[in-house]
């Protein structure tokens, strides 16, 4: 699916014209457009792939009314990402593994886990199959103030529910 | 700020040390005339026989040169500002040259700036309807749309429906 799909942004003809006569004024052009909710269902997306579309909505660069330097994106509730999909040699173990490595502060603490160990989970710990995702989006967000905030408007289920029925309203997921 | 500490006042502006001397060893003389330490006795041998009689009355001259006006004004320059630069002059002077410095430069840079918003906000409108920046702007050019990047991002936003007919525009044949 292309940005296009994305593009509900909704219609323009019972906005207030006073409000917008100032596009460029980021509290006019926040006020003007309340956060839209999408649905993605996850099932056979290409992870990366993914991540970079969810990365475009949650700035709010689909939207015409977008500013540099405010929180002007989407909601994104993504399902089904424990069937999300890692091409080629990522999920196996060994060579050619996709690593996930990081360092918590501490002499000698630089962590490494395997995709296939986030998410499965290993004897320790759970498996977290929404941090996949969750991953690649935030590095594909500007690394900025807003970076946070924007992650947040992601919601990333492993399995076919989530807690937004009111705000999805039975809409259609969009990939 | 009249300076009449040394008990009277001079009449314009700086005066030599020597008068001063005198002057405060004349001031001075009948408190200290009785002693017998050191100033006592100079003072009374070190008393010039005719001594410049002093001014009566306020002679106004300022105690600070103009130099605090200017310092004023730039350190009213500098309202807001962190620590010392705020209050004092050396430091608000370093602030404050930086302060102009980037002014300067991001008067040229807000047009760039600017320029970079409408560019990702018709790229927006674009897609929503199907054409990307790229093609839109090609589209421009070949059907003599003469309008600037400026005038489409605000049509995008507050004259959809304006914009909406000059992608229609683009798109015919021709």
């Amino acid at each position: 699916a292309s940005i296009a799909a994305w593009c509900t942004w909704g219609s323009v003809e019972g906005r207030d014209a006073r409000i917008m006569s100032l596009p460029l004024a980021v509290s006019r052009t926040i006020r003007s457009t309340k956060p839209v909710w999408h649905l993605v269902d996850a099932k056979g997306q290409v992870t990366g792939r993914l991540a970079t579309q969810l990365s475009y909505i949650l700035r709010g660069k689909h939207k015409p009314t977008y500013v540099k330097n405010a929180d002007c994106g989407d909601n994104v509730v993504v399902v089904n990402a424990r069937d999300l999909v890692l091409t080629g040699a990522k999920l196996r173990q060994g060579r050619g593994a996709k690593l996930y490595r990081w360092h918590t502060g501490h002499p000698g603490g630089l962590k490494t886990r395997t995709a296939k160990e986030i998410i499965e989970g290993n004897g320790r710990a759970a498996g977290k199959p929404e941090e996949i995702l969750r991953h690649a989006v935030a590095g594909m967000l500007p690394k900025n103030k807003l970076r946070k905030l924007c992650l947040k408007r992601l919601r990333i289920y492993s399995g076919p529910a989530h807690e937004y029925e009111e705000e999805l309203a039975g809409k259609v997921s969009i990939i | 700020m009249f300076r009449l500490g040394l008990g009277r006042a001079f009449a314009g502006g700086l005066c030599a040390a020597p008068q001063a001397t005198a002057s405060a060893a004349y001031s001075m003389a009948p408190a200290v005339a009785h002693r017998a330490g050191p100033l006592g006795g100079l003072g009374r041998a070190a008393l010039p026989h005719v001594l410049p009689a002093p001014l009566t009355g306020a002679v106004a001259a300022p105690a600070r040169g103009f130099a605090s006006r200017k310092h004023k004004k730039l350190i009213k320059m500098a309202k807001g500002y962190r620590g010392r630069a705020n209050s004092v002059y050396s430091v608000a002077l370093q602030r404050v040259t930086k302060a102009l410095q980037y002014a300067y430069r991001d008067r040229k840079v807000k047009k760039r700036e600017f320029r970079k918003t409408w560019i990702e906000r018709i790229n927006a409108a674009g897609r929503q309807h199907g054409i990307g920046y790229s093609r839109l702007i090609n589209g421009l050019e070949r059907s003599n749309i003469e309008l600037n990047r400026k005038v489409l991002a605000d049509l995008a936003v507050t004259e959809p429906m304006s914009f909406k007919s000059v992608i229609a525009t683009i798109k015919q044949p021709k």
